[in-house]
């Protein structure tokens, strides 16, 4: 195997055979089958995807953001000291996971579970804020189904929900791995492609936040 | 239901249509706005290719194409004209590439057959740069031809350029009808005359008709084969079009776009008429006795198929505009709404319940509204209008 | 006036809690018991479903087609069901066109033909959805699936597993369609659904929630099949085969995947949208609360663009690859093939609106995307001109790919003219939504990616299972097709130039009904090609003995798939190929190092089957299900089994082995004793 140029092949290079399950049987080492980069690649595929499903939820949510149909605006709608701390607590998780990926490249499995598991709180903190949001609204009769502007905001936010709530499906399996295996090559990419789906998503997050929140708001 | 024998609709077809006749010299000049003359060089070249053009159609299947029925390269007023005229001139630019293709596809799958050993066989000739400027460069030249034909083109054929009167009246009086698109029949409103008819239409021949056009339920697409371009109706929103007929006679009117189990039957017919016809015409309406109030409306708008052509003697004030706005039921229109939303913007304490006049006395000013202009940047249609 | 109610509403069973909790809005009346031409069609379904069952019991092959079929993660497996789904679901949208032609064509001489308006605006929608999203689409990823792996000479995908979960995602969708036959009604709403004709107040039955859920989860397994198919191209290329070594058909691939990608997200979102529509009272695409139906014609465009080139690139990938055998000669201008590939990848993203031009847009809007979509006529001629430029100087011989690839370029370039006229927005005007356009893209879909499918078929097929197809019947088909075609299509042709517009239920103009009769039996010429097609590959696999392909390389060809055995051991390449030069077989040959028996072999890395993606895309279609008739515990359990499959599977630790070197050696000898037989 040629040497890497640069430090992400080097990285992926570290656990390249990943799905060898026979350690044992040096006979096979470099042999073809380095899953660690192909899964990366793929990932970020899938990632990029993703963004245009968010893309095209967006470009939906602004030409739809002031056809209220005589409901209520975003300015009458949003708190934005409670969405700060929505954000906040979003922000935080993804510190807290980098902690994890930082304990994992020391190879301290407890700590590793230990940042995961305050990661996973604080989504779930942040899913918490938001269903508690979105039933208020409900509440207030300002329901997506009230105006085209409600039902962009209510998919635009809610898609993110669903895929915070997908990732922390996800952690869940993730602290099953850990535990039953510690930090194998197999979970050294699992803990890779989660943490980059975890900081994808507070990325999106901002999008949110400034399109819909801060310039709602305004 | 429907009648096991649908009522047949008149074929309009006064003329007897070849592609021949294409006039390709004329229609060049059209398209480009070259003086009209007639030396008796343009004369022959006009006949050249008019003897070319014929072969042709020969070659593409004339027997096809020699009927009267081709609606559409049998237009009757000069939107349908200019559309054929750059069909046949499009479709003359791109045979200059299509036609050799064809045959170097036979010419060469014969020639090189495996068979045929006498041809030169060169099994790693796959290059040569002046092969590939002429695939690269033929292809583009075409498009830089027919793009700016196109650009051309759709700036004239635009159906928010209004249409002129004909050479011969040139003073006429644009005609308005404002067309609403229902479950499965059309309702064409006169506000000039202060009437409206179900399912036929009429226009004197050689004055615009300048259409504004909605929808009640669906999307439809409101269609004239013979004189011209198609525009969508579309609920809530209000597209126009103009056309003029230049030769009377009855023309088949269609929706274009599918919109439900009525869709086959959603015909009307478009009479064109000479100036004292349609003033019979619009008397005729006018005595027919029926009023179209809400009421009569609202049974209207109750999906039904296969109407026959029906005429009222006068129109609900502002029903048009209700229609556009959603409100023709009597519920708050849409236009109103968007009003009281572009209020709050403006002034965040300013009550729901408040009237859209007393609101804008307050805010002091008409602002345009954002909602307006991102309809037309996305959808091209203008939105209600406030 | 007659008025007809706006909607058929089934008369409406007993409403209790407890069966609304069991069966949603399912009931006993929900099958159109009264239908005789559905149940017939309904009856002949499940038939052929029983006797499938049935012989497979009777013929004790169930551990066979388990094993070696349902659990397959083996990438020339999954890529034959493919090709099978869409070969049956053609029999299936043909069906349908069979009906749409003889209704119009029955009512147009006064007659009110056998086809009520409900039942036709069913038909000639499920015809458009199964054509495109069943037939054509898996046909292709059928096709890129088998070849494209062996092309670049890799053991399988980059993920076999999810490789297997894309296909019966996919089967799961067509279930869902079929399933609406007999189950309730399809959507009546076109092919692409439109609001606000789809939305619930216009649209109130289950069929466009078919329409939704049948794409939404066919439209996974797809995306998912892209992720897989580009991993594996970056990230699996025999040693030496830089990009622009690969071979044309695994260009085409490349980019067909990343348009698929790129869009499908777009679809995704905009079904998903719609549902919420009809499912929690949303305003996106309605009438009122501030909707906007023209925002879905736009997004459901954008995807639906480079949809067409996902069809159509791999088609020219296979007349490429077709092209250059059957002239026994290299592909002429292999880089400019690759850029205008790309060039038209790119700029289908670009044209969307040319889809609606009448929508009343400014005209420097339509001239703009008027002419983006002329421009992407230059690549596309371009590489027309290369497959001509390579005939040239050739040596060609006129084998069934070869036949169907000289019928492809003449009748897409007539196809494509069409097209480009009706890219002139002015001629659009007159054109929209006629039969014209329907003419034209059957031209382009027929000519272009059902000619290309076929092409690739016969070419493959052989490489996939051993034995040739048998000529004389694939003559026979090609000719049908051919011909069937022109004689239906050119009617349209000129009946969209008379007026007449699409979807019709039936014709009011007498003058009309004979280019109508025409069409029918250019239809009908179609379907014996089709009939004939069948019969090609059942009379094919009779004969197999007499049409075996020992070398693995029946053509003469030039790409890697040729260097292995057909078919190709479960593993490809007992060595990994080294690459040169695209057409790297071609040299290998020439240079005699094609037929050289390795002196010994190493175990082969591979991964084993596995259950969980067969299991997914059952499951997602009681998903699927339960979503259309409101049947929550069903949707809801559907989905908690699906992701507890998933995450099942990731725990599971024996995904893969080695292949010992020895087993490697006795299959490889005894494909090198048939080369010696073959006189190699």
């Amino acid at each position: 195997m040629s040497k890497p140029s640069n430090p992400v092949e080097a990285h992926n290079n570290q656990i390249d055979s990943a799905y060898d399950h026979n350690p044992n049987d040096t006979h096979h080492a470099g042999d073809h089958h380095d899953e660690g980069p192909k899964v990366t690649l793929g990932f970020w595929i899938y990632l990029m995807s993703d963004c245009i499903l968010f893309a095209s939820i967006f470009a939906t949510y602004a030409v739809l953001k002031d056809n209220i149909a005589g409901g209520p605006n975003g300015r009458e709608l949003f708190d934005l000291s409670y969405v700060a701390i929505e954000t906040a607590l979003l922000l935080l998780s993804s510190l807290t996971f980098g902690l994890s990926m930082i304990s994992m490249d020391a190879g301290k499995l407890k700590a590793v579970i230990g940042w995961l598991a305050v990661t996973g709180l604080l989504g779930l903190g942040f899913m918490g804020m938001e269903i508690h949001e979105f039933m208020k609204l409900i509440h207030e009769g300002a329901g997506p189904n009230r105006s085209a502007f409600l039902s962009a905001f209510f998919t635009l936010v809610g898609t993110h929900g669903i895929h915070v709530t997908s990732g922390l499906i996800w952690m869940g399996a993730m602290f099953g791995h850990l535990i039953r295996r510690g930090l194998t090559p197999a979970n050294r990419i699992r803990m890779m492609e989660l943490s980059l789906f975890w900081h994808f998503l507070d990325i999106i997050w901002i999008g949110v936040f400034s399109i819909v929140y801060l310039m709602g708001a305004a | 239901m429907r009648p096991a024998v649908p009522r047949p609709y008149a074929l309009v077809c006064n003329r007897f249509y070849l592609v021949s006749d294409f006039d390709f010299a004329a229609a060049l000049k059209r398209r480009f706005r070259l003086p009209e003359q007639s030396s008796p060089h343009s004369n022959m070249l006009r006949r050249s290719i008019k003897r070319g053009v014929g072969l042709l159609a020969l070659g593409a299947g004339a027997a096809m194409l020699s009927g009267c029925q081709m609606a559409i390269l049998d237009p009757k007023g000069p939107v349908g004209l200019a559309e054929k005229d750059l069909i046949i001139l499009a479709v003359l630019l791109m045979l200059i590439p299509v036609i050799p293709v064809i045959v170097m596809t036979l010419w060469f799958a014969w020639r090189y057959r495996a068979s045929n050993t006498k041809a030169t066989y060169d099994p790693d000739f796959e290059h040569s740069n002046r092969i590939e400027a002429v695939v690269w460069a033929v292809p583009t030249l075409i498009i830089i031809a027919l793009g700016t034909v196109t650009w051309i083109s759709t700036h004239e054929l635009d159906p928010h350029v209004k249409v002129q009167a004909a050479a011969h009246k040139p003073d006429a009086k644009p005609i308005e009808v404002e067309v609403v698109s229902l479950d499965w029949k059309w309702l064409f409103i006169y506000p000039q005359y202060g009437i409206a008819t179900v399912n036929e239409m009429a226009m004197p021949v050689g004055t615009p008709v300048h259409f504004k056009l909605t929808s009640a339920s669906v999307m439809n697409s409101f269609f004239i084969p013979q004189l011209g371009s198609q525009i969508y109706t579309m609920t809530g929103m209000q597209t126009q079009l103009s056309l003029r007929a230049d030769h009377e006679g009855v023309y088949d009117g269609i929706s274009a776009n599918y919109s439900g189990e009525g869709f086959a039957g959603m015909k009307f017919q478009a009479h064109a008429l000479s100036d004292t016809d349609f003033d019979a015409w619009i008397a005729k309406a006018r005595t027919s006795g029926q009023a179209l109030d809400s009421a009569t409306y609202l049974s209207l708008a109750k999906p039904g198929m296969f109407n026959r052509p029906t005429y009222f003697t006068s129109v609900a004030p502002q029903l048009f505009h209700k229609i556009l706005n959603g409100c023709a039921d009597g519920s708050l229109c849409k236009d109103d709404s968007v009003n009281l939303a572009r209020m709050k913007t403006l002034d965040p304490d300013a009550k729901f319940c408040e009237a859209p006049e007393d609101a804008k006395q307050r805010a002091g000013q008409t602002p345009t509204t954002k909602q307006t202009q991102s309809n037309v940047a996305l959808n091209g249609a203008v939105a209600p209008k406030i | 006036m007659l008025t007809a109610p706006a909607h058929n509403i089934p008369a409406m069973s007993p409403d209790t809690p407890l069966l609304n909790l069991l069966f949603g809005k399912l009931r006993l009346d929900s099958v159109p018991w009264h239908e005789p031409i559905i149940m017939i069609a309904g009856a002949g379904m499940v038939g052929a479903a029983i006797l499938v069952l049935g012989l497979t019991t009777y013929f004790k092959k169930w551990t066979y087609v388990w094993t070696e079929w349902l659990t397959s993660v083996d990438h020339k497996k999954i890529g034959a069901m493919y090709i099978i789904l869409a070969l049956i679901m053609l029999l299936r949208g043909f069906a349908d066109a069979l009906m749409m032609r003889s209704q119009q064509a029955l009512a147009s001489a006064g007659g009110a033909g056998y086809l009520p308006p409900e039942h036709f605006d069913q038909i000639f929608s499920a015809h458009g959805v199964i054509m495109i999203f069943f037939m054509a689409m898996p046909f292709v990823i059928g096709l890129m699936n088998i070849v494209m792996p062996l092309q670049i000479g890799a053991r399988d995908v980059a993920f076999p597993y999810l490789n297997s979960m894309s296909f019966w995602l996919t089967a799961a969708g067509a279930i869902l369609i079929n399933a609406s036959l007999v189950i309730g009604e399809f959507s009546h709403a076109g092919w692409l659904a439109y609001p606000p004709l789809s939305e619930l107040e216009f649209s109130p039955g289950v069929g466009t929630d078919y329409y939704i859920w049948a794409l939404q989860i066919s439209g996974l397994g797809t995306l998912l099949s892209g992720v897989n198919l580009i991993t594996t191209i970056f990230k699996m290329r025999a040693p030496g085969m830089t990009m622009m070594r690969m071979p044309i058909f695994t260009w085409t691939t490349l980019v067909a995947n990343m348009l698929i990608v790129a869009a499908f997200p777009i679809l995704t979102v905009t079904l998903a949208l719609l549902g919420a529509d009809r499912y929690l009272g949303m305003h996106f695409f309605t009438n009122d609360g501030g909707g906007n139906p023209m925002m879905y014609v736009n997004l459901i465009w954008a995807w639906g663009h480079p949809e067409v080139y996902i069809l159509i690139l791999p088609a020219f990938g296979v007349f490429s690859e077709v092209v250059a055998t059957f002239s026994r000669k290299r592909l002429f201008g292999y880089d400019g093939m690759v850029y205008a590939t790309f060039a038209i990848g790119i700029l289908s993203f670009l044209v969307w609106l040319h889809h609606f031009f009448t929508m009343g847009a400014g005209a420097n809007v339509n001239a703009f995307f008027g002419i983006t979509t002329m421009i992407i006529s230059i690549p596309t001629g371009v590489k027309i001109f290369n497959w001509l430029f390579t005939l040239y100087r050739g040596r060609v011989r006129l084998e069934l790919p070869m036949l169907w690839t000289l019928g492809f370029i003449i009748t897409f370039v007539i196809g494509g003219m069409t097209g480009v006229l009706m890219a002139v927005p002015g001629a659009d005007f007159v054109l929209h939504n006629s039969v014209f356009l329907i003419a034209h893209f059957h031209n382009v879909i027929i000519g272009g990616v059902v000619f290309g499918c076929i092409a690739g078929l016969n070419y493959w097929f052989p490489k996939t299972f051993g034995f040739k197809l048998h000529v004389g019947i694939g003559k026979v088909s090609f000719w049908c097709w051919l011909i069937g075609f022109y004689i239906a299509f050119l009617p349209l042709y000129a009946l969209g130039l008379m007026g007449m517009t699409r979807r019709l239920d039936f014709v009011n103009n007498p003058v009309w009904h004979i280019y109508l009769i025409v069409a029918l039996c250019g239809a009908l010429l179609i379907f014996v090609g089709i009939i004939a097609q069948i019969v090609q590959i059942v009379y094919s696999i009779w004969k197999r003995d007499e049409l075996r392909d020992l070398t693995g390389d029946p053509w003469d060809g030039r790409t890697l798939e040729w260097a292995t055995s057909s078919p190709p051991p479960f593993y490809n390449f007992a060595v990994l190929p080294k690459v040169g030069n695209h057409d790297a077989f071609w040299d290998a040959k020439q240079t005699g190092t094609a037929y050289v028996q390795p002196k010994s072999y190493e175990p082969i890395h591979m991964p084993h089957n596995t259950p969980t993606g067969f299991l997914i895309g059952i499951v997602s279609a009681g998903l699927g299900f339960g979503l259309v008739w409101h049947i929550w515990w069903m949707a809801g359990g559907a989905l908690l089994v699906m992701i507890g499959l998933g995450i099942a599977h990731t725990f599971n630790e024996n995904r893969d082995y080695y292949v010992p070197a020895e087993e490697v050696k006795a299959i490889e000898d005894a494909h090198f004793a048939n080369l010696k037989k073959a006189g190699n």
